[in-house]
Parts: structure tokens; C-alpha cells; sequence
């Protein structure tokens, strides 16, 4: 995975994530919808057959967009964590 | 009751007795079997310019395909694939049986061998149409291969059937407007060998005037009739009609030739114009010999036969009134009764008639050379046997015909199993293609059952090539004497007779006139009084087996025209049809249940007159039922299978009668192109390019012919799940979405073969080639690296990953010109003629072939394989004219699925349907959908298919699918519902021939042309893109100029020349003396360097050469001190 800026402002960033696809774009834009001061997160993917992806966000200005970003990933590692030990039990 | 399934087995009785090429097969053993001893003869004896001697010809015999090996031993016999594999020709001797007449003493009768013919694979003469199929597999031949076609060295060629317009018939028609005639029969006279027009024209002052080949001008019609020998005006009336009305119109013909009034006079007018100022008893005798030989020569060429033409020529002339009284209509020529197809039988007759005639001369010549030699006569010595074998094996191979026709042998087309047998029943007209010929190329009503009303190409050949339905089956031809013999016994009376009879009032001219007039194949051969009747009666004598099959009997009855036409001719397309009378069909359950039980076989049935054949002709007086609860009292036939009318392509798509037509015919068109099984013993064959489907699957939606063509063992396609959605926008114009995985795991692979191969050739002079790995000193030698790959014999091995520019097979030959060799070396002289692999190819040798032709030549063939994995921008087609390109491969991951977890194998965008309205194909998604479902095919054969809409749609419902075949589906990449419900089924998708592998090309830099020093064209040369004329108009247009020069000059053929100041002549830099040479003015002057293309430096010398002295005026390039730099 290689993660790159390709648009920055100051409520607004868009990232390109090399060599991954819908598994995690999916995943990170659902969660950053998730997230209080988040007005807008989506992804594409620009060309299927490429490996790579765009993810953009745009908040009120209560988070950083990169906060934004970091904290979708940790909600969703957290429920990712939780869905293993709920597994554990079966 | 007939039903349906009754009526198919009749269908299946018929094709397995008959198989899909009869039409062929029947004509080649037709021409073996009487054709052949027919042309020999015609010749009868050879009759040379030596006293005493005179040779007769016998029987004629051909022997099974032999080969005769260059060491000279006896004929072997040879299988089908040896000849495919060693280039040769499938041939068997024709021996003659000559008997030599010396001085009226006849020698012991000797059978001669006087060349080889071509044998047409399963037919009477062929080995292989007796072999079970065990034995074919054993001598390599698929057991399923219907034959039909010859191997000429070693390549499989089809005899395509021509149409033509019937010969001997008169057909009659209106003047062009405007012209002085106004009404014209036309008569095309075929006796064997060759063809004569004659026309016959009434004019605007009503006068009937007659021509034909060899005599110029126009003849009076009376004075025609008078040198026939029917001379009273009296008699010519009769000859024409009994009929009052249309003897007053002879009127002004007989005033015309009232000066002319004996056979002598009407032979000398005739005479005047043939020979010019000659003796009146030469003249005479030139007319009578030109109206022998010339007139209408398809009733005799003898004196005797002249009162026939004479009553032919009165009949043309009746029916000519006729049309002028507006009692008929002009002919239609687009008929199938007035059309004829010439099958391989006919045109290997004509064809062998010349080369044996050719053979004739040569005999009697070699005879004459001989004996002024006074030799002893041998005439094994002096035959000459390769002028039959070479004519027709140049003939084959090349497709020129005698006759000047072209095309008329061609490649037998293995793309696949169906383009094999389409082409085998191909017909082709002889129209040209560049007229309209509107009506032509239209779908006639005399077509149905008889030609395939969908499988046509598009474009300029559009309704002229056309395939033959199912059925159809093409007449032979039966000598007509037999018949014409029954038509008198049957009570009709000659025209002759019935003169007479008038003539001397025993017959009453007013029910003479009412009388039927009888022809047979064209002919007129009497009167009969209730034609009616007469047709009814040779149609049973037809059905009780007195009168050949293949004789057809039609009455023409109108308020005017009563005429009965017998026609036992061949070419004549006829169709079976259940013979039906007062209301019942003639075929009974019975025989049906005897065919099941193999107690009886559809040739039974036809024997016993209960199916019968009607051609074009007779089908006008037949009302034919299209079911069995159709039949009233009137109706006469019960057709057999109405979905036999398509032809064998259009028969395999499901549902067709629910597809807009021209979707049909452009199917037709593309199964053609369908990647598959092409032969079961592709293994064996070396192709010279061959494509092999890997996984073929025979379709979950049938009809029920594919089992009949052996569609289902050679299929050439596969069942594919298919999802009408868009999806990702990747399937837009066309283009459908396949699933990666489905493809990964095998689907729609294919391998293509493609062959090398080459000859070690001797040269006159002892010279020859040479296989083996060529020395570094020959001519052209590529590199060592390029020879890498061969083995000692200079041949690559088996399994040897190669590329393009690769050498295969090395080689190494003579140089072409004598004087090359004087100043090189031996080894220098040798010109390096290896064979490589095509640039921008690559792949896997897959065999290696070495073997002798019947010259002896060593003979290589090395077969290249490759596989094809389905990738972007390759072509795939349903059986419903939808084709398309691949747009995108998707991981089964990301593609859309079903609640089952059910995902595609490809997606087609839905605006592929409404505007072509194939609804075939959503029909056929639904029954592959409910065929999967239930585990069993459905038969989508048209009008018949089984189960109904309704049933499968039930079905599906009762097995928890949507009634429509529709399923809610989710998106692969988010697990999202999509919003409505997505067609699902399963369509049996096609792989087309056209692939990126072939077709992808880019150049940077690359090879040039040496004469023009520009880009060479097309992707086998590597060639550049033409920046074109119009592509030059829009730099100029914008005023790019440096981009215009930098495409035209700069990146195209650039070059320097040297021009004289003085003269303007082009000159160059000497390097031996350091100095730039004028060619005029050698070193005396200055030569200036100049930037032109190199094709205009052509063009100059190209001038020169013409004798145009084109002179460079120069000058420069920025003026000088105000000048205008011409000074």
C-alpha cells in the first residue's frame, strides 16, 4: 500500500491509495460518513483495471481532514477488533 | 395425424440417407457415371490426316485416387490426408479403351491411360464413402466429414454452384422504351459445348424479325420459316397458332417476305449474309450449315432436325404475340422455375470436354508427327497424359473456368463446422455484381424451401450468393427421349401432325386452338386436348414409378394461355412435399412407425408416391397445406417441415421467427466466424491457419436440426450466464463485461495453428534447394541468433517456444539469375530462402511434417500453435446478430451478484435490444435459464419449439426464480442492492475469429518501400498510419506548417539532392574524387544541395525516362538584396 495527496484544503483532502481497491475504499468512506464533523467522504476507483484508489473527505472544520482519515481507520480497526472477539465466543 | 414429431422423423429418415452435400455427390457420380463416357462419345473416333488410319474410342474408366511417385513405380493408392499432408492431388487415373483401325483392320482393344481426375471425396468413386467409421478414423478422416469436395495439391476446394437463367427456354419480355422493337423472345440454345443466343424482335411496324450468332443482322421471321422448310404462308400460320387472332398479326412478316418465296430463296437471303458475293449454291449451302450448326442447336445440329426448329421458332413467336395481344405477362427471370444451377457434376463436364478435346488434338497430332517419321505406331508412347490432368488440376486450383468465369473453385472455408457445410451448399449467381439488379437480389416467392431466406452476405453480393434450405434438393437430369415417347403414348399430338391434320380437314382449327400446348424441357412438342388432365396423368404415372422422379409436369392455364410444361432437365431445385389427396396426406402413421422401426427409409415413401419433389414449375399448381389441419379439399401437398425453408446456418438460431429479420441474416453471417470444433481430426490436418475452440459446449438451447448437422459434436460456442445491466459503463456501444475468473478458469480459450512450410525445389540445370541450417556466407543470411532454434536438419523441433522473425525451417537456394553466380563463390551464390515466423507472431511448435511430393521434393510443414486467452477488444457474438467487443474483464469479485451468490459470465448493456428487437435473445436467456433449472435443453426449433413461454416461465417460478428470469442482484465492490431486478440467463455465446493477438499494431520507426523510400503499409510490413489527404487538409487548414512537414517530409522519405546550377539536372557527390558531378557538366560547375521527398526525385527520373527533360531551377530562399531570387 502506498498512500499519496493528490488534492489538499483546508476542510478538504483527497487521498490515492496504491494497490488496494474496493475492500478498503468502501470501508474508509463508510466509516469517515460515520464520523461528527465529516460533511462529505466517498472513493473511486478511476480505472478497474489500474490497482488504485481515491478517497476524499471534507469536514466543517471540527477535524482535520487527515484527523478524519486516521480516525476512520481506528473505528474501523475497532470494530474490526470487536468482530474477532465476538468471534472467539462462538 | 401427422404431428410434429412424426413429420421429424421423415426429416431425419431424409437426411440420414441423403446427408447435407447430395446435390454434389448426385452430380459428380452423375458426370462419372454417364457424363464422362457421354463427352468421349461425342468425339467417337479420332480420324488423323494418315491414309487408311482411323482410332476408335471406347469406354472410359476412372480408377481409385493413385499417386504416381517421381522414382516411376506403379500407382499407389493414396487416402484423403496423405494428399492433404504431402500437397498432393486426390486423383484417379481415367483410362480409355482405343481401338486402332489400320487399313479397315481393327487391333485388339487396348486400354490406355490418358490422365487423372480430381475425385470428389464420397462420391461413387471414392474409397472412403464405403468406409465404416472405424476405418475413416483409422486413415485419419473425420467419420462425420460429409465430402463433396476435391483436394487439389493438397488443399481442400469446393466446386461452388452457379446459377444461371434455364437455357432452351423461350422467355419473353417487352422492348427497351423507346427502341424500334417492342416486344422480344429471348432463347439461350445449350448444346454441349457451347451456347448460342437467339433473339426474336417483332418491331414497331409489327413485323417479326429473328437473330442469332454467326449470321449478321436481322432476319424476316417468314424468310427464317422458309429456309427451315415450312414454306406456304399457310403452313408458317399454323406452325405459329391455330388461333385467328394471332395468325392476323403474322400479317405484316408474310407481306415482308412475299419476294422471298421458296426454301432456295430463303436460304440464299440467308446465304447473302454470311457468304458475300459468293456462288448462289455456295450461299445455299453456307445457310444451311450456319442454320445446322448455329440455329437453336440444342434440337440437333443435323438437316433432319430443321422442321423442329422450325416449329420451336413458330412457338417463340406465338408467345411473343401472345405478350404483344397482352394475353401473358413478360416471364419473370428471378422464377425458380426459369433458373438452373450448375453444380460440380456440369462444370467438370465442360471443363473435361475442353481438356479431352485438347487431348484429341495433341493425340492426332503426335500421331501425324509420328507417322511422317515413319515410326512404328505405339500408342502408349504417344499419348500424352498430362494434358487432361494439368488442364483440370490448373482449372481447381486457380478457380478459372473454361468459359472465362472466375471464382468458380474456392477454398473450402474451415472456420468451423457450419461454414463448412454452408459453403458446400453455397449458390452463386452469374449476375454481375456491380449492376443493381434490384429485382434480382430480392427474396422471390419461388425461394421458399428452396434457398435459405436469410443467409445472404451484406453488401454488393447481397441476394446474389445465396445458400440452399434444407431441403432443397438440385435434379440431375434424365434424358427427355423416354418421356417425350410417353407423351405420345399418352395421346398428344405432334405439331406436325396436327397441321396436317387441319390442313386436310379432319381437325377443326377452332378446338385445335382451344387445345393445351405441350412442351417438354422447352421444346414444343404437340397439342393435347385437355392439359389438365394430361398433367394429372403423368403426375401418377410419376408417383406408380412408370416415369422417372425427376420428371415435374406443370399446366400453365390463363384466360389466354394453356400450355403444359414437362421438364426433366438438371439444375431444376426441387423441394419434398407430402402428396395429399381428397384431404388426406398419403403419408400414414404406419410408414412413419415402419421408418422408426428402419423397416423404410424415405426414398420408400418417394417410390411408393406418397412424397414427391416439385420444382419451381410444378409448385404453381400445387396448394400446399402448412399443417396437417390446414388440409381442405383443394389441398394437394402438405409441407414436410415448414422450418426446413431456412438454410443449414439460419437453422441454428433458437427462436429465429422472434427476431426482426435482418438480425437473422447478419447471425448467419457471423456463425460463420465462430471459433469451435472445425474437424474432428484437427490434429492430423495442417491447415494453412485454423483456429480450435477449447472447451466447446453444445447449446442448452437447441433446435432440431443441430443434431441432424452434427452441430452438438462439432459445436462452436459455449453457454455463458448472462446479465443485461450496465455496470461500471465498461459494456457501452456494444461492447459486454466478462467475468476474469470465468476466464481464468478456462473460458472461451482457444488455440490458432497457423503453417509453415516449403519445398526443397529442383532447378533446370542440375540446381536445387537445400534444408538444413544456411551458412553464414549465403545471401540475406539473417544472424546465427536467428537459426538457434533448428536442429541439425535445419528444422526447428516440436514444443520449441518461437517468435516472430524466428526461422523455422532453413533453406538455402540457387541463386535466380546465371550470371550472378560467375563472379561469387559457390557458397556466396546461395541465396538464403529460409522460412520464418510472421512478424508480430509468436508461439509453441506444435508439429513438424516431413515428408516427399509426387515429384520427389523434400517437403516440409512445420504447424505453430498459440493460445488465445479471452482478453480486451476480442469478439464474441450470441446467435441473434448481437455482437460485441470485450470492454472489460472484471475479478468475479467485483462483479454483480445474486442472492444465490450466482454471479455472470458476461454483461451486456441493456440498449443493445430495443433498437434491433431480437427477441430471440431475451427468449433464449429465459429457456437456457429454465434448461439449466431443470437439467434438460430446450428445443427452441421456430414454430415448433417446446416447452412454450408460459410452461418455462412457470417453471422457473416454481424452482424460486422470478417468472422473467430476472434476480435481484448486489454490487460486487460495495455489497450493495441494486435498485430493480437484472435479466439472468443463460445465452450460448460464440468466440469470433477477430482478435486483438491479430490485429494490434504501432511503429515508431520501421522498414520503408525501396522504390518511394516511404513507410510501408499494413501490420504484416510493420507499417506506418497514413497521414492521408484529408488528414493534410486539416493541418493546412489550421496552418500548422512545421507539424505539415514534419508528417509529409521529415518522418516520410527525406532525402538530399545535388542540382546543377546550370543545367537542373540532378547530380551527386563523387566520394572516389572528392567532387560534386553534374551529369552534363561533371565537375564545371557548382551543385547545390537540395531537400526534396524522395518520391519526387522519382518523379523526375521517371520523366526522364519518358523523354521529358525536367529541369530544377534554383534560387534562394530569402531574397537577396531586394530581388526576387530568380535572378
Amino acid at each position: 500500500m502506498e498512500v499519496e495527496v493528490t488534492r489538499a484544503g483546508e476542510n478538504y483532502a483527497e487521498i490515492k491509495v496504491k494497490g488496494e481497491e474496493h475492500t478498503l475504499g468502501n470501508l474508509i468512506a463508510n466509516y469517515l460518513m460515520r464520523l461528527p464533523g465529516v460533511k462529505f467522504a466517498s472513493y473511486s476507483m478511476p480505472h478497474p483495471l489500474i490497482n488504485e484508489i481515491l478517497i476524499r473527505v471534507m469536514t466543517d472544520g471540527s477535524i482535520s481532514p487527515y484527523e478524519a482519515f486516521r480516525k476512520a481507520a481506528e473505528e474501523a480497526l475497532k470494530d474490526l477488533d470487536r468482530f474477532e472477539e465476538e468471534l472467539e465466543k462462538v | 395425424m401427422l404431428n410434429v414429431e412424426n413429420r421429424w422423423t421423415l426429416i431425419e429418415s431424409y437426411f440420414k440417407e441423403n446427408g447435407l452435400v447430395r446435390q454434389h455427390l448426385d452430380s459428380f457420380d452423375d458426370f462419372v457415371r454417364n457424363k464422362l463416357q457421354q463427352i468421349v462419345d461425342e468425339q467417337g473416333e479420332i480420324t488423323p490426316e494418315i491414309p487408311g488410319l482411323k482410332i476408335k474410342l471406347g469406354k472410359i474408366r476412372v480408377d481409385r485416387p493413385k499417386v504416381r511417385e517421381a522414382d516411376r513405380g506403379p500407382a499407389v493408392e493414396i487416402t484423403p490426408m496423405e494428399a492433404r499432408l504431402r500437397n498432393l492431388t486426390y486423383a484417379g487415373p481415367i483410362y480409355l479403351t482405343i481401338t486402332i483401325i489400320e487399313n479397315n483392320i481393327e487391333s485388339e482393344p487396348t486400354e490406355i491411360y490418358i490422365g487423372d481426375l480430381p475425385i470428389m471425396l464420397k462420391s461413387v468413386i471414392d474409397p472412403t464413402s464405403t468406409m465404416s467409421a472405424e476405418e475413416l478414423i483409422k486413415i485419419g478422416e473425420d467419420p462425420k466429414d460429409p465430402g463433396g469436395y476435391f483436394i487439389i495439391n493438397g488443399t481442400e476446394k469446393v466446386i461452388v454452384t452457379q446459377e444461371d437463367l434455364a437455357v432452351n427456354r423461350i422467355l419473353v419480355d417487352y422492348g427497351k422504351p423507346g427502341a424500334n422493337v417492342t416486344h422480344v423472345a429471348k432463347i439461350t440454345s445449350a448444346a454441349p459445348g457451347y451456347r448460342v443466343q437467339t433473339l426474336i424482335e417483332r418491331e414497331k411496324d409489327g413485323t417479326i424479325q429473328v437473330s442469332f450468332a454467326s449470321v449478321p443482322g436481322k432476319i424476316p421471321f417468314a424468310v427464317m420459316m422458309r429456309a427451315l422448310g415450312v414454306v406456304t404462308d399457310r403452313d408458317i400460320a399454323f406452325a405459329v397458332s391455330f388461333d385467328p387472332t394471332i395468325q392476323n398479326e403474322l400479317y405484316p412478316s408474310l407481306e415482308q417476305a412475299r419476294a422471298i418465296s421458296t426454301m432456295e430463296d430463303a436460304l440464299a437471303f440467308i446465304g447473302d449474309r454470311i457468304a458475300i458475293g459468293q456462288k448462289r449454291e455456295n450461299r445455299i449451302h453456307k445457310a444451311e450449315q450456319t442454320i445446322d450448326r448455329y440455329f437453336l442447336p440444342h434440337l440437333g445440329t443435323t438437316p433432319e432436325t430443321r422442321k423442329l426448329k422450325a416449329y420451336y421458332l413458330a412457338a417463340a413467336v406465338a408467345k411473343l404475340i401472345e405478350l404483344y395481344l397482352g394475353r401473358r405477362e413478360p416471364d419473370d427471370k428471378d422464377h425458380y422455375a426459369n433458373k438452373r444451377l450448375r453444380l460440380a457434376g456440369d462444370l467438370m463436364a465442360s471443363l473435361f470436354r475442353v481438356a479431352f478435346k485438347a487431348f484429341v488434338k495433341d493425340l492426332t497430332y503426335q500421331l501425324e508427327k509420328s507417322k511422317v517419321r515413319g515410326r512404328k505406331l505405339t500408342l502408349s508412347n504417344l499419348v500424352r497424359s498430362d494434358i487432361i490432368t494439368e488442364r483440370i488440376r490448373h482449372a481447381l486450383a486457380t478457380g478459372n473456368w473454361v468459359g472465362n468465369k472466375t471464382g468458380v473453385s474456392q477454398l473450402l472455408d474451415r472456420t468451423n463446422w457450419l461454414s463448412m457445410l454452408s459453403h458446400l451448399r453455397r449458390v452463386v449467381s452469374s449476375l454481375a455484381r456491380g449492376q443493381p439488379n434490384f429485382e434480382a437480389r430480392d427474396l422471390h416467392g419461388t425461394q421458399w424451401g428452396r434457398m435459405c431466406p436469410f443467409e445472404t452476405p451484406e453488401g454488393p453480393n447481397s441476394g446474389l450468393v445465396k445458400n440452399l434450405a434444407l431441403m432443397a434438393q438440385i435434379s440431375v437430369g434424365i434424358d427427355d427421349k423416354e418421356v417425350e415417347e410417353e407423351l405420345f403414348r399418352l395421346g398428344v399430338i405432334p405439331v406436325e401432325e396436327a397441321i396436317t391434320q387441319v390442313v386436310e380437314g379432319r381437325a377443326d382449327l377452332e378446338s385445335l386452338a382451344s387445345y393445351a400446348k405441350v412442351f417438354l424441357n422447352g421444346k414444343f412438342v404437340g397439342y393435347y386436348k385437355d392439359g389438365a388432365e394430361l398433367a394429372n396423368r403423368i403426375r401418377e404415372l410419376r408417383r406408380s414409378g412408370q416415369l422417372n422422379d425427376e420428371v415435374n409436369v406443370a399446366h400453365i392455364r390463363t384466360e389466354f394461355v394453356n400450355e403444359v410444361h414437362v421438364n426433366t432437365d438438371g439444375g431444376r431445385v426441387r423441394r419434398p412435399l407430402i402428396v395429399v389427396k381428397n384431404g388426406e396426406p398419403l403419408v400414414t402413421e404406419e410408414d412413419i412407425d415402419n421408418i422408426r422401426k428402419g423397416e423404410k427409409t424415405f426414398k420408400d415413401l418417394v417410390k411408393e408416391g406418397k412424397i414427391e419433389f416439385l420444382d419451381a414449375e410444378e409448385e404453381e399448381n400445387a396448394y400446399i397445406a402448412l399443417e396437417p389441419k390446414d388440409i381442405t379439399e383443394e389441398t394437394t401437398h402438405l409441407e414436410i417441415w415448414p422450418p426446413a425453408i431456412l438454410g443449414i446456418v439460419a437453422s441454428i438460431i433458437p427462436y429465429p421467427e422472434h427476431n426482426q429479420s435482418p438480425r437473422n441474416t447478419y447471425q448467419s453471417a457471423m456463425a460463420k466466424q465462430a471459433l469451435g470444433l472445425y474437424a474432428a481430426n484437427f490434429q492430423l490436418r495442417t491447415d494453412s491457419r485454423a483456429h480450435f475452440l477449447h472447451y466447446p459446449q453444445k447449446p442448452l438451447v437447441q433446435t432440431r436440426i443441430m443434431d441432424v448437422i452434427g452441430y452438438n459434436d462439432r459445436p462452436a460456442g459455449a453457454n455463458a450466464l448472462m446479465a443485461v445491466m450496465t455496470y461500471t459503463g465498461y459494456n457501452m456501444e456494444d461492447a459486454i463485461i466478462l467475468n476474469k475468473s470465468s476466464v481464468d478458469r478456462g473460458m472461451y480459450r482457444s488455440t490458432f495453428f497457423r503453417l509453415y512450410s516449403t519445398e526443397e525445389l529442383k532447378y533446370p540445370g542440375g540446381q536445387e534447394d537445400k534444408i538444413g541450417i544456411p551458412e553464414p556466407g549465403a545471401r540475406g543470411y539473417k544472424g546465427k541468433e536467428y537459426y538457434e532454434r533448428l536442429e541439425d536438419n535445419g528444422i526447428v523441433a516440436p514444443e520449441v517456444e518461437v517468435k516472430g522473425g524466428d526461422v523455422l525451417i532453413g533453406k538455402v537456394s540457387p541463386p535466380r539469375f546465371l550470371q550472378e553466380f560467375k563472379e561469387l563463390t559457390a557458397e556466396q551464390a546461395k541465396r538464403d530462402t529460409s522460412v520464418t515466423l510472421r512478424y508480430g507472431e509468436s508461439g509453441t511448435v506444435d508439429l513438424v511434417v516431413v515428408t516427399q511430393t509426387a515429384e520427389g521434393n523434400k517437403l516440409v510443414k512445420v504447424r505453430v500453435r498459440d493460445l488465445r486467452i479471452p482478453e480486451l477488444g476480442d469478439k464474441f457474438a450470441t446467435r441473434h446478430g448481437q455482437k460485441g467487443v470485450v470492454g472489460m474483464l472484471l475479478h468475479e469479485a467485483d462483479m454483480p451478484y445474486t442472492v444465490d451468490g450466482i454471479v455472470p459470465d458476461i454483461i451486456l448493456n441493456p440498449h443493445a435490444l430495443p433498437s434491433r428487437m431480437t427477441v430471440g435473445q431475451l427468449l433464449e436467456a429465459l429457456a437456457g435459464k429454465y434448461a439449466a433449472v431443470v437439467g434438460k435443453s430446450v428445443d427452441a426449433t421456430p414454430w415448433y419449439y417446446s416447452p412454450k413461454e408460459d410452461e418455462m416461465k412457470k417453471a422457473l417460478l416454481e424452482h424460486g426464480y422470478l417468472s422473467n428470469a430476472a434476480e435481484v442482484v448486489y454490487d460486487g465492490r460495495t455489497g450493495q442492492k441494486v435498485k430493480g431486478t437484472i435479466l439472468l440467463g443463460i445465452v450460448y455465446y460464440m468466440k469470433l475469429h477477430h482478435m486483438v493477438a491479430d490485429k494490434i499494431h504501432a511503429r515508431a520507426r520501421g522498414p520503408v518501400q525501396i522504390l518511394t523510400r516511404q513507410p510501408t503499409e499494413g501490420r504484416a510490413r510493420e507499417g506506418g498510419l497514413r497521414f492521408g489527404e484529408m488528414e493534410r487538409d486539416c493541418l493546412i487548414g489550421f496552418g500548422a506548417a512545421s507539424l505539415l512537414k514534419d508528417r509529409l517530409l521529415d518522418n516520410s522519405d527525406k532525402t538530399v539532392i545535388y542540382v546543377c546550377s546550370q543545367c537542373g539536372y540532378v547530380g551527386y557527390f563523387d566520394r572516389k574524387k572528392n567532387k560534386y558531378w553534374c551529369p552534363i557538366h561533371e565537375d564545371k560547375t557548382v551543385l547545390y544541395p537540395v531537400t526534396v521527398s524522395y518520391a519526387f526525385k522519382l518523379l523526375l527520373q521517371e520523366l526522364m525516362s519518358m523523354g521529358i527533360s525536367p529541369r530544377l531551377i534554383l534560387g534562394d530562399k530569402v531574397p537577396i538584396g531586394g530581388g526576387d531570387g530568380n535572378e
